[in-house]
């Protein structure tokens, strides 16, 4: 009996980049095969013996490596932060639907994004950036606990500079010298310049910071159709087997784990859904 | 829908039928007398089928009494024997190349189930089979399956509500009736269904026989029902999500999850990487249920941590989220989550009471 | 993955040695582990000093005098991973069924001279007294799960075992529930997995050796007897087993008496 989907196949880990206290990017030379991955889908990364953690996609390189940024956790988290150059670990992907870059073509693009959230929508802006023509304003509004938590930090300014673009950074606690926004990163909504007529809104971070995204969105005049946010649930296998990752009739895995927010809203809001 | 004819013939043709599955080398897993409880095993003779045998169920009871004229299903559905509790799926060697266990994959006849445990593999070729389950289906594609009509549902059945029963209609091979001590009906219900029973001595049902089959079905019918409607079900179990009948209900739930393990279609599992002193790994698939604490934990977190959440996840995915699913229902009412609640927790009226609490707000 | 040696010592106190015979039983599969795994055995913890330090620590026994209180101390600081080891390690084990009883009464019950036993008020678990990183439940402790979680510690992984109902088990094992099929009163549906399902193997109820799992709800299992027909004290008497001492049964166990403690 061959279960090919679950087997991890070896990746050689190619650059390991300090991010944060407990965040690591690590560049993966991927397997013979493995597809190009579209921004916001993700992997199943596997230490050997240790186990299996989804990761989404953070990043592909003009040399074709596939990062992931990795936020301590838990247990494989744990182990595979651990991880350096030259190891190899297992992966299986790439897994889900991603963000509608496709459908925004035209449009205005607003990401906001909580902490690691900001992994899976890189991909987005990386995007954005290589097709700029194609977009109209880019505005990114992104918050962490305090500035030594906010990741990619060597090119938040360089997303800045990107033409067209307005980038608003928020910290809960600033902790030394900080001049952007201390606060919650919905506070940055209202500070934005978002034309509410033609914007297209990605959002990924904790479940409850997206709830009050949301919240913020209706009041600058946002319709449900014009928002997407990528959902987290527990995840065992990725590709719609094992049920875990259920919401409502949804599986996240493979359905999600980008939803436009009209889509899932009915089961959403509800509690412990 | 049923093809060819029905026809009728002694007691003494289903051993006939029994021992040719065997001749042609099926391995025969039917139910099994053991210890007081009525399993599905594997069994080399026909006397061990358990005819004349009666089993009692109700909520969190179960017993058995010789001299009785209908066995139901036991604990066991036949997702275990397609579907195993633990698996081993592959070992990684440091290398990381792959090794398979070496799996058999005995050409297996299912005797005597039951319509709802039919219903069951129907509903598995849809979750199993549709993701493409490789284990499922190769032993799917050598499956036969001879099915036994029920004349006398058990008190914890409701088949007649979800349809899957107390007659099976396709998805079977051959089904038979037992009408009475020696009067026996059968269908059959593929090309391997009628080359076996054109080697029986039996003949085309007489009007008489055909006119007592049909009513036996239909009191049969009559009987494995729930208080509930299935029309609409699905949309008036969604409106209900907010209903204080899960936590009223969840307060007595233990969430042990042993519901989830004997349903027949309840397919959650869980992956398990177990280290090897090698420097490799095996990855084993076992049986989870969304019962268990742990199912909707995630590292900081739980989307599910409240009981009552868990036991209303597990009542929509059964009756509403998996026909949007798998355009089905997860449940084929077979009661077994009943019978085999250690609490006596009964689901349909768990589901009456939400669709009563949904009508009464004007909902539905 | 392999690193140095991991070194593991296994002290006993209040115990009857039934885990470490547990581990001496597995001869074969720590035939396997020689070359990773070092052994240090302290039978009798009382008398042994800690000479550690120790990369693993299992200990078997509850803490029952203050001279065990003072080592369990030591010998958490020289350890990197302590393990509670079985039932009485995890939850205070039979010996705790003393706790329900004034601790005079029992020394008076048992010895001649009663003043001569030194004893602490109760037979603690071990995370009473020290930080506990891990157990390992059961009593006896499972051989699968104790080589497991070595391996697992040998990986660098956080050991993760399953810490659901028994129920689960028992019942992909593909035993048949007692309860409703024998009405046997069974602590499964809120007994933590581990086992293999021994008892309900053979026919027998759960004893609650492997303690309460995860998210473990007594209070309804006790109604649940209760409404099936058992007197308060047999359900009471059911929890205390083997596990009583442990937080969620104790407080079952309190109210099914209508004790205050
Ligand atoms: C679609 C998706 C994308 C993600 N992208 C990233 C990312 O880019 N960077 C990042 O740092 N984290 C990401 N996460 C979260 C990450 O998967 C968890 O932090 C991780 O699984 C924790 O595993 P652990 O073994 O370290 O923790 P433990 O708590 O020990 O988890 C044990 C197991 O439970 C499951 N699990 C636990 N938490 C989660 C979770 N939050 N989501 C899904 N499964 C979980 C996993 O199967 C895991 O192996 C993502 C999650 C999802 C669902
Ligand atoms: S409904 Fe019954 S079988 Fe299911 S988890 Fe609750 S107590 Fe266990
Ligand atoms: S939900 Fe209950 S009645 Fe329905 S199929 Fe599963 S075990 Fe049978
Ligand atoms: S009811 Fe629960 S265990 Fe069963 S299939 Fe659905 S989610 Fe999985
Ligand atoms: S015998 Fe005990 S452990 Fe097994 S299913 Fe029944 S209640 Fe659960
Ligand atoms: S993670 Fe297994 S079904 Fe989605």
């Amino acid at each position: 009996m061959v279960e090919g989907r679950l087997i991890p196949k070896p990746a050689v880990i190619e650059d390991v980049v300090d991010e944060a206290p407990n965040v690591r990017t690590f560049y993966l030379r991927m397997p013979e095969g493995y597809p190009e991955p579209k921004p916001g889908q993700f992997n199943e990364l596997y230490v050997m013996g240790v186990g299996e953690v989804p990761i989404s996609v953070s990043d592909v390189t003009q040399e074709g490596l596939v990062a992931h940024t990795v936020r301590v956790a838990g247990r494989v988290t744990e182990v595979l932060a651990e991880a350096s150059v030259g190891d190899v670990i297992g992966v299986r992907g790439p897994y889900g639907k991603g963000w509608p870059v496709e459908q925004a073509v035209g449009k205005d693009v607003l990401i906001v994004a909580g902490g690691i959230g900001l992994a899976p929508l890189r991909p987005v802006i990386r995007h954005i950036e290589r097709n700029r023509a194609k977009y109209g304003k880019l505005t990114i509004l992104y918050g962490a606990r305090a500035p030594r938590h906010l990741l990619y930090k060597y090119e938040l300014e360089k997303y800045a500079s990107i033409p067209n673009t307005e980038l608003l950074l928020s910290v809960d606690k600033a902790e030394g010298p900080w001049e952007g926004h201390v606060g919650f990163v919905t506070d940055l909504i209202p500070k934005a310049d978002i034309d509410p007529e033609r914007t297209i809104a990605m959002i990924c971070g904790p479940e409850i910071m997206m709830k009050f995204t949301i919240k913020r969105l209706y009041e600058i005049g946002l319709k449900d159709n014009q928002i997407y946010l990528s959902l987290e649930r527990r995840m065992r296998c990725g590709v719609g087997l094992c049920g875990h990752c259920q919401m409502g009739p949804y599986f996240v895995c493979k359905h999600g784990p980008v939803f436009p927010h009209w889509f899932i809203k009915k089961y959403f809001w509800v509690e412990q859904i | 829908m049923v093809s060819g004819g029905i026809y009728s013939g002694k007691f003494g043709e289903l051993r006939k039928l029994f021992n040719a599955l065997r001749l042609r080398g099926y391995r025969v897993i039917a139910p099994k007398l053991e210890d007081g409880v009525i399993r599905l095993k594997e069994v080399t003779s026909f006397d061990e089928v358990p005819y004349g045998w009666e089993d009692i169920q109700a909520p969190g009871k179960y017993s058995v009494r010789e001299g009785g004229k209908h066995f139901r299903h036991g604990p066991d559905a036949p997702k275990r024997i397609l579907y195993p509790p633990r698996l081993e799926l592959f070992r990684l060697r440091p290398d990381w190349s792959v090794e398979y266990p070496k799996e058999r994959f005995p050409p297996t006849a299912l005797f005597a189930i039951k319509p709802c445990d039919l219903a069951s593999i129907s509903v598995m070729d849809r979750v199993q089979g549709g993701i493409g389950d490789p284990y499922y289906l190769a032993l799917r594609k050598k499956l036969i399956i001879i099915v036994e009509n029920c004349v006398e549902p058990g008190a914890t059945c409701f088949c007649s509500t979800m349809g899957t029963g107390p007659e099976a209609r396709d998805g079977f091979d051959i089904a038979y009736t037992r009408l009475d001590d020696n009067l026996v009906v059968f269908r059959p219900g593929s090309d391997l269904g009628v080359e076996l029973l054109s080697e029986l001595n039996i003949e085309p049902a007489t009007d008489e026989v055909l006119r007592k089959y049909y009513d036996a079905l239909k009191n049969a019918s009559l009987k494995a029902k729930a208080p509930f409607e299935l029309e609409r079900l699905p949309d008036e179990l969604e409106l209900g999500l907010n209903s204080p009948v899960f936590k009223e209900v969840a307060e007595r739930c233990f969430g042990c999850a042993g519901c989830n393990m004997v349903c027949p279609t309840c397919f959650c599992f869980d992956v398990i990487d177990e280290p090897e002193l090698d420097g490799g790994a095996v990855r084993v698939r076992v049986w989870d249920g969304c019962f268990s604490y742990t199912y909707a934990e995630v590292a900081g977190g739980n989307f599910r941590k409240d009981l009552w959440a868990r036991y209303r996840h597990w009542v929509l995915h059964k009756f509403a989220y998996w026909v949007r699913q798998f355009g089905v229902f997860g449940c084929v009412g077979c009661g077994r989550c009943i019978t085999w609640c250690p609490a006596g927790i009964d689901l349909r009226e768990t589901i009456k009471s939400v669709v009563e609490w949904v009508r009464s707000r004007g909902g539905g | 993955m392999m690193r140095r040696k991991l070194k593991v010592a296994v002290f006993k106190f209040a115990s009857c040695s039934g885990c470490q015979l547990q581990i001496l039983n597995m001869e074969d599969e720590l035939l396997t582990l020689t070359d990773a795994v070092e052994f240090t055995y302290f039978l009798e913890a009382s008398r042994a000093t800690a000479p550690g330090p120790y990369d693993v620590a299992f200990i078997e026994g509850s803490i029952s005098t203050p001279e065990q209180e003072e080592l369990v101390r030591r010998v958490r600081e020289e350890s990197r991973i302590l393990v509670a080891m079985g039932a009485c390690a995890t939850a205070g084990g039979i010996q705790a069924l003393r706790n329900w009883l004034r601790l005079d009464d029992v020394k008076r019950a048992v010895y001649p001279n009663p003043e001569w036993v030194k004893a602490l008020e109760h037979s603690k678990p071990v995370a009473e007294v020290v930080k506990v990183d891990y157990e390992l439940r059961g009593c006896p402790v499972s051989k699968e799960r104790l080589l497991s979680f070595i391996k697992q510690v040998l990986v660098g992984r956080k050991p993760y075992l399953r810490r659901e109902a028994l129920c689960m088990d028992c019942r992909r094992k593909g035993n048949v529930c007692v309860m409703v099929a024998k009405g046997i009163p069974c602590l499964g549906p809120v007994v933590q997995e581990g086992c293999g399902a021994i008892c309900p193997t053979f026919g027998r109820g759960c004893y609650g050796c492997f303690g309460p799992s995860i998210d473990a709800r007594p209070e309804a299992l006790a109604s649940r007897l209760r409404e099936v027909g058992m007197k308060d004290r047999d359900v009471a008497r059911l929890f205390k087993g083997f596990t009583g001492w442990s937080e969620k049964f104790r407080k079952v166990i309190n109210e099914l008496e209508g004790g205050a403690r």
